[in-house]
C-alpha cells in the first residue's frame, strides 16, 4: 500500500543543508498498524508530512497504492489526501466554530459526495467513536479525549486506506489515552492501515511494526519491543 | 459547494466582527465617495434626448465680419431677423426659436402665495413637439396663437403647484409682471439633463418654471440680458427694442429637427441659400459657413460634458484605491490568523482552488455588504450634495438602476481583485507548517 525507496528529505536554507530524512527504504501493507518511535527533532514528524503527502520528498521514490506521488499536481495530492488519508493530531485540530457534526463533515465536503451520503458517513464514525448523541456540541463543550475521538471520526469518515496519528495521546492522560488506543486498534482490526508517530513506548509496542528515527536515520523492528525499550 | 463556503465566509465574519467590520468600512467609505462623484459625472454625460439626439440640429451661422474664436466655432445664437427668415422653412420637421427673460409671477387674487421671480423660457410653438415634452394638463399654445402674440403660458408641474396647488389651472389666469396670462398648459416631470436646448450655462441648472410664446416676449419687449448669450459684435442704431429687432446683435438660440439626411441637405442648402441672399443684401460680409451642429456635438463643443468632474472622478478613485490596499492589508492579517484552518483543509482534502473559491466567497461578501453600506454613503453623500448646491439640476445627484447596481459589483469586484494576493498566498501557505497553530 505505502512504498518508500532510497526516499530522503533534506532542507535548503540558504547555504545550508540539513538532512532531516537519510535514505530509507519502507514498506508498509495494507492493514498493518505501525508505530513511528524516537526522540524529539529526529524526523518523525517530517517522515508523516511526507507520508501524508503534506510535504515534498527530496529524493527517491514514494508509491502510495501503487502509485508514484511526485508526479502528482496539487489537485490529485489533495484528492488522494481526501480519499486515501486520515489525519489524527496532537491538539485534535478541530475547528471551533463548527459543531461536532460540521467538523466531521469537513473532508466529505472536498469529495464531492451528495447530502444523503454525507450524513450516513459522518453518522456512522460518530457512532463509532461513541459521540453520534453529541452531534450538534462544539469542540470546546467536550474534553480533550472526546475531542480526539471526533478528530478520529473525521479522519475515518472518508473510510481511507491509511490513518496518519501524529502522537494521537499527547495531550491526553493515561484513561482517555487508552481508549483512543483502543479505538485506533478497532479501526485497524477492521482493514485500515495505522502509521502512528509516538513518545510513548507501550503504546507503540501495541503496533505491529515499530519504526524508529532517530537524527534522520530510519530503521525498522519487528516484534522486537526489548530493542526499542 | 458555493453554500459551503458561504456558510463559513458567514462564520468567519462572526468570528472576527471587528476585522469585518473594518473592512467593510474601509469599503464602504471608498465606495461610497467614488461613487458620489460618479454619479455627478455620469448624470452630467447623459443623452438627454435619446429618441431624438441625432435628428436635433443648433443652426449656427456666420454672419460676423471677422474670425471668431478659432474660425471654425460659431456663436451659439444667431440674430432676431435671421431667425424671422428660418421659420418661414418648412423643410425642418420641427424648428425652435428660444430665449430667455425674469418676470415676476402672482396669483391673481391670492396674496397669501408670495410672488416670485421666475426665469420664463420665451419658444416657440413647435418646442414641445420637438423636445417630446409631456404634458400634465392642456397643451403648448398653436401656431397661430405664437404669431399672435397670445399672452399665453405653460407652467411646469411645480410652478402649478406652488401657484395653483397642483391642481388643472388651464384657462386661469395670473400675473406676468403687470400683465394677465392665461394657463394653457401644465407640464408633468420633465427635467432633461443636461438641460440641452438652452444657453451652456444653463446646462445643469433646475428646469424653467414658466414657458411663453416667443413673440409674446417681442410683442412685450420683454428682455433680461443676464439670461441671454447677447452677442452683439455690430451695435445697434439706438437702444431701443426695435434696433435689437433689427441689428447684427446674435441673441436667439435655434433648434431644428431633421429626420433624415435628405432633409439635412436641404436645410443646409436652404440656410446657405438665405445667407447669400444676405449677402446681396450687405450682410455675411466675410463667408458662407453656416453650419447645423448636431445635438450631440454641441454638447462636446460647448464643454457641457466638461472635464473637471471626471477628474473628481480620478481623485475619488485613488481615494478608494487608498482605502482598498488598507483593506488589502486587513485580508492578509485575516488570512495569517486563518493559517491554521487552511493547513487542516489542506489536510482533508481542500486543493488550492478549494481554498481560493472559499475566501473568494468570504471576500465577496464582505465587498457586498462593504457595496451595500457604500451605496447608503452614496446616497446620502448626493443628498448633501444636492442640499449644497440646490440651484443645480436635482437630477445630477440621484442615481438610476444601473448605477446602483453597478455601486455593489464595484464593491466585490475591487475586493476580489485587491484580495487576490492574499488570497493566493493563503492558497500557496504550506500546510504541514500549519498544522499545530489552529
Amino acid at each position: 500500500m505505502l512504498k518508500m525507496k532510497s526516499l530522503s528529505k533534506a532542507f535548503v536554507t540558504d547555504a545550508i543543508k540539513t538532512q532531516a530524512l537519510h535514505p530509507f527504504d519502507l514498506t508498509i501493507e495494507q492493514g498493518e498498524f505501525v508505530s513511528i518511535i524516537g526522540p524529539s527533532g529526529s524526523g518523525k514528524t517530517t517522515f508523516l508530512n511526507i507520508a501524508g503527502l503534506l510535504e515534498e520528498h527530496s529524493d527517491g521514490l514514494y508509491e502510495l497504492d501503487e502509485q508514484n506521488v511526485a508526479q502528482f499536481t496539487d489537485k490529485k495530492k489533495s484528492a488522494y489526501r481526501n480519499e486515501k488519508i486520515g489525519f489524527v493530531f496532537q491538539s485534535f485540530n478541530l475547528i471551533p466554530e463548527l459543531n461536532l457534526y460540521d467538523n466531521v463533515d469537513m473532508p466529505l465536503r472536498y469529495r464531492k459526495f451528495n447530502r444523503d451520503e454525507r450524513h450516513k458517513r459522518i453518522m456512522q464514525a460518530l457512532e463509532q467513536v461513541g459521540l453520534a448523541g453529541r452531534k450538534s456540541h462544539y469542540p470546546t463543550q467536550l474534553s480533550g479525549g472526546q475531542q480526539q475521538r471526533v478528530a478520529i471520526a473525521r479522519a475515518i469518515a472518508g473510510t481511507p486506506s491509511v490513518i496518519l496519528a501524529d502522537e494521537p495521546t499527547g495531550n491526553l492522560d493515561s484513561k482517555m489515552a487508552e481508549g483512543i488506543m483502543s479505538l485506533l486498534k478497532d479501526i485497524n482490526a477492521a482493514g485500515t492501515s495505522i502509521i502512528m508517530v509516538t513518545h510513548d513506548n507501550e503504546q507503540a509496542a501495541q503496533a505491529n511494526r515499530i519504526v524508529q528515527i532517530k537524527d534522520g536515520h530510519l530503521s525498522e523492528y519487528t516484534h522486537n519491543k526489548k530493542a526499542i525499550a | 459547494m458555493y453554500s459551503y463556503y458561504f456558510k463559513l465566509a458567514l462564520l468567519s465574519l462572526r468570528k472576527t466582527p471587528l476585522l469585518s467590520l473594518l473592512m467593510v468600512i474601509m469599503i464602504a467609505i471608498g465606495i461610497g465617495a467614488t461613487m458620489t462623484t460618479y454619479t455627478v459625472s455620469y448624470m452630467m454625460s447623459q443623452d438627454p434626448i435619446p429618441n431624438k439626439s441625432a435628428n436635433l440640429y443648433q443652426v449656427q451661422l456666420d454672419s460676423l465680419d471677422y474670425e471668431f474664436a478659432d474660425g471654425d466655432t460659431l456663436p451659439i445664437t444667431i440674430s432676431y431677423q435671421d431667425v424671422q427668415a428660418l421659420l418661414k422653412s418648412d423643410i425642418p420637421k420641427n424648428h425652435v426659436a428660444l430665449s430667455a427673460i425674469q418676470e415676476e409671477i402672482r396669483h391673481i387674487n391670492n396674496k397669501d402665495i408670495e410672488p416670485r421671480s421666475l426665469e420664463v423660457r420665451s419658444t416657440t410653438s413647435d418646442f414641445f413637439n420637438m423636445f417630446e415634452v409631456p404634458f400634465l394638463f392642456g397643451a403648448g399654445w398653436s401656431e397661430q396663437d405664437g404669431k399672435d402674440a397670445a399672452q399665453v403660458a405653460v407652467l411646469s408641474k411645480e410652478t402649478n403647484t406652488w401657484l395653483f396647488n397642483g391642481e388643472n389651472s388651464v384657462g386661469k389666469t395670473f400675473y406676468f409682471g403687470k400683465d394677465t396670462y392665461r394657463v394653457i398648459g401644465v407640464l408633468d416631470d420633465w427635467n432633461p439633463l443636461p438641460k440641452f436646448y438652452a444657453l451652456q450655462n444653463e446646462a445643469f441648472k433646475k428646469p424653467n418654471g414658466i414657458f411663453i410664446p416667443f413673440n409674446t416676449q417681442i410683442q412685450n419687449e420683454l428682455l433680461t440680458l443676464k439670461l441671454m448669450n447677447n452677442y452683439c459684435w455690430k451695435e445697434p442704431d439706438d437702444q431701443s427694442f426695435a434696433s435689437l429687432l433689427v441689428s447684427e446683435c446674435m441673441w436667439v438660440v435655434f433648434w431644428v429637427e431633421l429626420s433624415n439626411k435628405k432633409s439635412h441637405d436641404e436645410y443646409q442648402t436652404f440656410i446657405d441659400n438665405h445667407a447669400k441672399e444676405q449677402q446681396s443684401l450687405g450682410r455675411f460680409p466675410r463667408r458662407i459657413f453656416n453650419k447645423l451642429l448636431p445635438l450631440k456635438q454641441y454638447l462636446i463643443v460647448e464643454e457641457i460634458i466638461s472635464d473637471d468632474s471626471k477628474l473628481a472622478v480620478w481623485l475619488a478613485a485613488l481615494f478608494l484605491l487608498v482605502c482598498l490596499l488598507n483593506c488589502m492589508s486587513l485580508m492578509i492579517a485575516k488570512f495569517d490568523a486563518k493559517s491554521g484552518e487552511i493547513g487542516l483543509r489542506r489536510a482533508v482534502g481542500a486543493s488550492q482552488q478549494d481554498i481560493v473559491k472559499q475566501f473568494a466567497i468570504e471576500l465577496s461578501v464582505i465587498g457586498f455588504v462593504g457595496g451595500l453600506l457604500g451605496l447608503l454613503l452614496a446616497k446620502l453623500g448626493l443628498i448633501a450634495a444636492a442640499n449644497t448646491y440646490h440651484y443645480l439640476h436635482s437630477g445630477l445627484m440621484q442615481m438610476n438602476t444601473q448605477l446602483t447596481l453597478g455601486t455593489v459589483l464595484l464593491a466585490v469586484i475591487s475586493s476580489l481583485v485587491f484580495g487576490l494576493y492574499p488570497i493566493i498566498k493563503a492558497s500557496y501557505m504550506q500546510p504541514s507548517s500549519q498544522l499545530k497553530s489552529l
